[in-house]
């Protein structure tokens, strides 16, 4: 389960600037009309760092049980996934071939 | 072996040559799936038979077969069986042929048999034929063979280099340039389920929704669309037909490629979902499992778990060394009990918290320290019996020390200073000298003061809002109100032109007719006995005009004569104005208008209430006959209920529940009124029917309605009389704890007679403690009938089944 700093893709020492800014650069890059969750959490995450006693507060009493679910997405969005290569490509594509099903071919 | 072997195919020829039923035991393998077994017991009857029944079952034995084998990766097997099929029946599916070859490798044969039968073949199959092509042509094959055996203007031929050149692009990361590519194909190629494969398996990357939608376009049975499945076993939306594929090592790799994580951590992610149950179980199967997460991240994880599963404390010092400094372990610690709802020792154990930070001396803790003593005081807040006000206002002081300019802070503690009018006006001062622009703390000003008389500063700091923000209607009133207050007072100092002044600054402040009239009336009133009689009447005249409706302005009028305390000749004038304006109307809107203008009044000395209502009472309760719906009956109720109006909500109360019978709100009402408030004693029918109406209410949701049964009918219990009131049963609790504090603290538990002892000094003489009514909890408030045997049963039972004495000593 990332943090709201993380989130925002800022520092935590960040200060209120800092954090309108990632805030606003997370918007851009997730707006809410093509990612409406995505968006909510950047929204969740702004709120909860926002001011300076917003931020102390987090620090000091943030209890929220880490979501399972929410922590397998955030390791998989952290793990940096590569394209397969041709070759790779080319054995999906042979191996495509013999996963037709036979019987829809009479 | 060799003999068993041997036995083994004995039984089976056996199974198959000599049985006497064969039509049946082949209808019997092919529903059991056993297709060689079928097939060599039909083929044997058609052999023989030549008869054409068997035809069709032998059919579907072969294709059976056909479709076990290829599942199982046995292509050539496969063709082997479509060519004994094809013996026997020689116009057998050539399409099916077609793919068998390919699905065998045989991609030279499969395109001269393409070619031989293509003028057969339908459109469907066609297309899915040369999709196969497609996709073998892009798998890698050797093209210029292939090609020479198509013809130049073959699709399969046009678009291949278009739909090479954007998957080589797609593996380059150069989707700019694959969607190029992939403009190129049009819509009837063979490569058209290829074009929206790629297109979805670019936007997998980056757009995951998109993806879906595009993989959903493709038909399923189309090679591209099992090319996409190690990313649709990715998407979120796995549909049905990605789950019932499976994966095959190579797709597990580009799986792996695509997810960036190793086989062990893909498994264990998978596995996580089964072991979050609690976060003590996700912390264990986390350090036993989890190593491939990394060291760093899986203590991060395990140090945000720590709170949930304070067990495991020791465990992650052992694991992961120690925790960064003392402040930091109090405030786990801290948590922790807070999760566990230890109100008991939260406080202090934050309050340590606490201390640790002031030890380390550093001013970049400041605002660290101030939020952890105003959180001290939320949870002393919390437990009001543990700590008192005084207690929580210190400790809100002691946050300012540290954080100066919270106005949040000062708030709290105006509000608590409650109990002390002087200190908490004295608060506000202060207040008001530190956030002077402050509108929030200046509207509090102007409800203050004017609740204390001080209407000139009252309007003072109305102004100062008003500049701030003169569209603020609601200061607007105020501002007039103060003025209007501070116009009364002059008046009873007999200072008629000075409150005459008071008047005309309220009135310059009235825009959009705010004031309604009543600062006309108000002005004309005192007019009147200043002498001009002519001028306060022409005054009047205008506030009434001004007013809601002429009834409202008679009440105004007849409201504010009472409270200037005028001349009995007016006073006496205005009522019977107003009881001529009551005779004429009987409005529902003009009745709530009414009974709102009477809620203003609150604050008015009793006299002018009295007056008023011997007025205006007897015209209401005629007003009960009227047609009201529920939620103006309730609002109704509510007023003549909290004005104490007992005739009024007994009127009203009965014509509800006339209508609306099963309120359990309304009925209470009803027995309140009939009570005069709880001042008579219940009845026993009264008693069934209000512990009816709780219950109603209670299976309702309603706890509101709930609470206030329960504690009319606690108030009801006969130790009422002797107590200091309040619930009798706490009172007796709290009388126990403080006898037993002794037993409390060693945690044992008094003898039966010590028990006696205190109970017969404290209550009544006769009186047992089942007697002082049923407990305020709603799970352990008896009905009536229980309560009412436990009085009934021997002294025995109330040593052992006291809910009293269960709740002190468990």
């Amino acid at each position: 389960m990332k943090t709201p700093f993380e989130i925002l893709n800022i520092p935590r020492e960040s200060g209120d600037d800092a954090v309108k800014k990632g805030y606003l650069a997370m918007v851009k890059r997730f707006p809410p009309e093509r990612f409406p969750d995505e968006f909510q959490r950047i929204c969740t995450a702004y709120e909860a760092v926002k001011t300076e006693k917003d931020r102390v507060k987090f620090a000091l009493f943030d209890a929220a049980v880490p979501d399972v679910d929410a922590l397998i997405r955030d390791i998989r969005e952290d793990a940096e996934g590569d394209r397969p290569d041709l070759v790779s490509l080319q054995r999906l594509l042979a191996a495509a071939v013999r996963r037709i099903v036979t019987v829809d071919m009479e | 072996m060799a003999k068993k072997k041997k036995k083994r195919r004995r039984n089976k020829n056996s199974a198959v040559t000599c049985g006497a039923n064969q039509p049946d035991l082949g209808e019997k393998f092919l529903s059991k799936g056993q297709y060689g077994q079928a097939i060599k017991i039909f083929r044997r009857l058609y052999k023989e038979t030549s008869d054409e029944q068997w035809r069709q079952p032998l059919h579907i034995a072969f294709s059976g077969r056909i479709n076990q084998l290829t599942a199982k990766g046995m292509y050539k097997e496969a063709l082997g069986i479509y060519q004994n099929a094809k013996i026997l029946f020689p116009d057998y599916s050539p399409s099916l042929h077609v793919v068998l070859l390919l699905q065998a490798g045989k991609v030279n044969e499969a395109a001269q048999a393409y070619r031989s039968v293509e003028a057969t073949l339908t459109k469907k199959q066609k297309q899915a034929i040369d999709e196969s092509f497609a996709a073998l042509l892009l798998s890698g094959l050797e093209t210029d063979t292939f090609f020479a055996v198509l013809p130049e203007d073959s699709s399969l031929r046009l678009h291949y280099s278009h739909a090479s050149r954007a998957l080589r692009a797609y593996s380059l990361k150069q989707d700019s340039d694959a969607l190029a590519s992939l403009q190129n194909i049009p819509f009837r190629s063979p490569y058209k389920n290829f074009r929206l494969a790629l297109k979805g398996m670019i936007a997998f990357h980056s757009r995951p929704d998109e993806a879906v939608a595009l993989f959903e376009k493709i038909d399923h049975n189309s090679p591209f669309f099992h090319m996409t499945l190690p990313y649709r076993h990715l998407l979120p939306e796995n549909n049905e037909h990605s789950e019932k594929e499976t994966l095959s090592p190579s797709d597990r790799r580009i799986v792996r490629s695509l997810v960036g994580l190793d086989a062990k951590t893909i498994r264990f992610l998978d596995s996580l979902k089964n072991h979050g149950k609690t976060p003590s179980s996700l912390y264990q199967y986390l350090v036993t499992s989890g190593k491939c997460l990394g060291s760093q991240r899986l203590r991060k994880i395990c140090y945000r778990l720590l709170p949930h599963a304070p067990g495991k404390f020791q465990d992650f010092l052992r694991r992961f060394g120690g925790i960064r400094d003392r402040f930091e372990a109090r405030r786990l610690q801290a948590l922790a009990m807070e999760i566990e709802d230890e109100y008991f020792a939260v406080a202090e154990a934050w309050e340590a918290a606490c201390k640790e930070l002031i030890l380390k001396n550093d001013p970049a803790d400041s605002l660290k320290i101030a939020m952890l003593y105003r959180h001290v005081a939320e949870v002393m807040e919390k437990d009001p019996g543990e700590y008192d006000v005084n207690a929580i206002r210190d400790t809100l002081q002691k946050s300012l020390q540290y954080d100066p300019d919270d106005k949040e802070t000062y708030l709290r503690i105006f509000h608590l200073l409650q109990i002390s009018p002087a200190e908490q006006y004295r608060h506000l001062n202060f207040m008001l000298e530190k956030f002077p622009e402050d509108t929030d703390i200046l509207l509090l000003g102007v409800e203050t003061t004017s609740r204390r008389g001080a209407f000139k500063k009252a309007s003072r700091l109305a102004a100062r809002i008003l500049k701030i923000d003169p569209i603020n209607t609601r200061v607007r009133r105020l501002l007039i109100d103060a003025h209007l207050a501070h116009a009364h007072k002059l008046a009873g100092l007999k200072k008629y032109e000075l409150a005459c002044r008071e008047c005309e600054a309220a009135a310059s402040y009235d825009r959009a007719n705010i004031g309604r009239g009543k600062i006309e009336i108000c002005h004309g009133l005192i007019n009147l006995p200043a002498g001009d009689e002519a001028g306060g009447m022409k005054f009047i005249a205008v506030g009434e005009s001004k007013a809601e409706s002429r009834i409202l302005a008679h009440f105004w009028i007849y409201a504010e004569a009472l409270s200037l305390g005028l001349p009995k000749k007016w006073s006496k004038l205005f009522a019977s104005r107003l009881k001529a304006e009551l005779r004429a109307t009987r409005d529902q809107k003009e009745l709530l208008q009414i009974m709102d203008a009477m809620t203003e009044l609150d604050g008015e000395k009793d006299n002018v209430l009295q007056s008023i209502g011997s007025v205006v009472i007897p015209w209401l309760k005629k007003g009960a006959k009227l047609d009201w719906n529920r939620t103006e009956l309730r609002k109704l109720c509510r007023f003549f209920y909290d004005k104490h109006y007992y005739d009024l909500l007994l009127a009203y109360a009965k014509a509800a529940i006339k209508k609306k019978s099963e309120d359990p709100l309304l009925q209470y009402y009803c027995i309140y009124a009939k009570t005069m408030g709880g001042k008579k004693r219940l009845t026993r029918k009264q008693y069934n029917l209000l512990d009816k109406a709780w219950l109603d209410a209670g299976r309702s949701g309603d706890r509101e309605v709930a609470n206030l049964i329960d504690n009319f009918i606690v108030g009801d219990s006969p130790l009422k009389g002797i107590g200091t009131g309040g619930n009798p049963l706490q009172l007796l609790a709290k009388i126990l704890e403080t006898k037993f504090e002794d037993h409390l603290a060693a945690g044992t538990e008094p003898t039966d007679d010590e028990y006696d002892a205190v109970i017969s000094e404290v209550l009544p003489e006769g009186l047992l403690p089942s007697e002082l009514g049923p407990s305020p909890h709603p799970r352990r408030r008896q009905s009536p009938k229980t309560d009412n045997a436990l009085q009934e049963t021997s002294d025995d039972d109330t040593d052992n089944n006291n809910p009293t004495q269960l709740d002190l000593f468990p």
